[in-house]
């Protein structure tokens, strides 16, 4: 009996000192970032001094994330958990918030706001109406994560509040790693810089337009559309997987009608049923506009960034607003 | 051609194709219904829909259309059940159970492997009538033709086997073949409701037309009809209550259907609940 206790607390021992990678002797600071925009802007600041992951790989659709044992690890292990609070990715947020520290909700520090309250037509709407996929979702007992989701998380699509957020991510990974600092700081104020540069030519481009409605798949472009004076009309709410309803959607058609809207816009990583099934009903065009949740295989594929995929977003805009 | 000059709540294209559609599933799955409620499977249509559920995801990790693999997997698993419960290897609810959760199960595993659950396998879960196009119009109505073909050329043999089955063999009847046949049309049903309400609740539209009829009809084809009257007018009545107030299509369907179980229950209590088991003609006619 003595002997079991012993050799169990040997081996429970042993097990204790294995796992809980910390930064290692050669320096690197191992991050974890929840969805794209977090693991890219990590990336550029972090440079050489940092490992990043990304726990929605590309061509997923970064809300529903259900981690994998080896991702729950990974989220343990890293020395900085770069995620959204607020049920944008429940999973992760259970998880990240078991961790003593190092995890850094990106929404607790920037200035962000109620979910679409902002958006004009929509004063009071329920974006959860047509939420109830989730009340017989079995396979999600206990996964109310569209419930509590009463902040707009889509923060990045506004480049000055992705730049904000560099700062956030410099300041977390260099406490992790001191002796990093003055590169993460350089390189940190080069992609603000770039951000800069995106921002001034998103405000040229979208500056002088026919028109400033966008008929959206879901309401991801509140922060955009504040940015540039735009009006969002998402089709569905805060998250993608809401169907409309029959009356939401006849609603929409007279919309588009009233104000000569040219286009309704889908994404990437979503199914374009709805916003077809809109776009033939009002007989209009379809376009992509993307929230950048996540990069498509294509755009992983092809080497594309945060970047480049605003611009394309800016090129489809002008477009449909006839911008001069 | 579209959008028909009807009135509201059906006077836009969407609305008419949904309406089209909704019809066709609502016609035809209690018709399959009223012969698996008769032998006492009126869960067979879920099981089934729990199958195809991983047949839709399947497809979708292969990047092959979903109907395709959901009405394999939806036939495959029917023929299944129904070898299972005639070979007596397990008795009809334990085969079920068998493949509702390995369906849902491998459903969960498959859609794991493509990443996540996009949000196109949660419209197959629960339907998207909103979102039917003309080509999936097509598809529904053909399915929804062979369905009619199939019970209007053999209803009375089908009868026979799911009323009492070895009686029917006594009477040289091909008993296999027919619940096998009555397995796949099953299949082919859950498949074509699957885009109108949903996987999970394409059984209801099988089963609850069917319970209502039980209690207006007196004759095994008079439920036939009434089942098929009742299924097509819950669909038509549940999309004018989505679209008057705001709510989920697919789920309010099914709610009237409900609703008009419990007022036929209510209302038609006068007829005994064993009338259907009277012959395809009624007690007085020919049998």
């Amino acid at each position: 009996m003595r002997r079991l206790v012993v050799g169990v607390t040997a081996l429970a021992a042993a097990l204790a000192g294995c796992g809980g990678g910390a930064a290692g002797g050669d320096g690197t600071v191992t991050v974890v970032a929840s969805f794209y925009p977090l693991a890219e802007a990590a990336a550029r600041v972090g440079g050489d001094d940092v490992e990043v992951t990304n726990l929605t790989p590309a061509g997923t659709e970064p809300h529903d994330l259900e981690l994998t044992p080896a991702q729950v690890d990974a989220v343990e292990d890293a020395d900085v958990v770069l995620y959204l609070g607020g049920g944008f990715q429940p999973a992760v947020e259970r998880v990240a918030e078991r961790r003593g520290g190092g995890a850094v909700d990106l929404l607790a520090e920037l200035p962000v706001e109620e979910g679409a309250a902002g958006d004009d037509e929509h004063a009071g709407d329920d974006e959860h109406a047509g939420d109830d996929e989730h009340a017989g979702d079995d396979e999600h007992a206990g996964d109310d994560e569209h419930a509590g989701e009463d902040v707009d998380p889509h923060f990045w699509l506004d480049p000055t509040l992705l730049a904000q957020a560099v700062g956030v991510i410099e300041r977390a990974l260099a406490e992790a790693e001191p002796s990093a600092r003055p590169g993460i700081e350089a390189r940190a104020e080069a992609y603000r810089t770039e951000l800069q540069r995106l921002d001034d030519e998103l405000r040229a481009g979208l500056a002088d337009c026919g028109r400033r409605d966008i008929v959206v798949s879901h309401a991801a472009f509140h922060y955009l559309a504040e940015r540039y004076e735009l009006a969002q009309v998402p089709i569905a709410g805060l998250s993608p997987e809401a169907e409309p309803d029959p009356a939401r959607l006849a609603e929409l058609t007279d919309l588009i009608g009233d104000r000569g809207v040219t286009t309704v816009f889908y994404e990437a990583l979503v199914s374009p049923a709805v916003a077809e099934t809109l776009a033939r009903e009002a007989g209009v065009a379809t376009a992509v506009l993307d929230p950048i949740e996540g990069l498509s295989r294509a755009d992983a594929d092809a080497g594309a960034d945060y970047g480049a995929v605003m611009r394309r977003n800016l090129a489809a805009l002008r477009e449909a607003l006839e911008c001069r | 051609m579209l959008p028909l000059p009807l009135p509201w709540p059906f006077e836009r294209e969407y609305m008419q194709l949904a309406l089209l559609a909704g019809i066709v599933v609502g016609a035809t799955a209690p018709l399959i219904g009223t012969f698996l409620v008769q032998k006492r499977l009126a869960l067979m249509g879920d099981g089934i829909g729990h199958v195809a559920f991983a047949g839709v995801s399947a497809g979708l990790l292969a990047g092959v259309w979903p109907i395709w693999t959901a009405l394999a997997a939806a036939v495959g698993g029917a023929c299944a059940i129904e070898w299972l419960r005639s070979r007596g290897r397990a008795s009809g609810d334990l085969a079920l159970a068998l493949f509702f959760y390995s369906g849902i199960a491998g459903g969960v595993v498959l859609a794991g492997l493509a990443g996540s659950f996009d949000a196109g396998t949660l419209t197959y879960l629960f339907g998207s009538i909103l979102t039917v196009t003309r080509q999936d119009t097509v598809v529904i109505a053909l399915l929804g033709a062979l369905i009619i073909a199939g019970v209007a050329v053999g209803w009375r043999a089908l009868f026979s086997v799911v009323l009492d089955e070895e009686a029917a063999r006594v009477a040289g009847l091909p008993v296999d073949r027919l619940n096998l046949t009555l397995a796949g049309l099953a299949a082919v049903t859950v498949v074509a409701g699957m885009r109108i309400v949903g996987v999970l609740l394409v059984a209801a539209l099988m089963a609850l037309p069917v319970g209502a009829a039980q209690r207006m009809a007196s004759s095994f084809r008079g439920t036939l009809l009434w089942a098929s009257g009742i299924g097509a007018g819950s669909a038509l009545a549940g999309l004018v209550v989505a679209r008057r107030w705001a709510l989920a299509p697919g789920g309010t369907i099914v709610l009237v259907a409900a609703a008009a179980f419990v007022a036929c229950a209510l209302g038609g209590g006068r007829r005994r609940s064993g009338a259907a088991l009277m012959g395809p003609a009624g007690a007085h006619g020919p049998s």
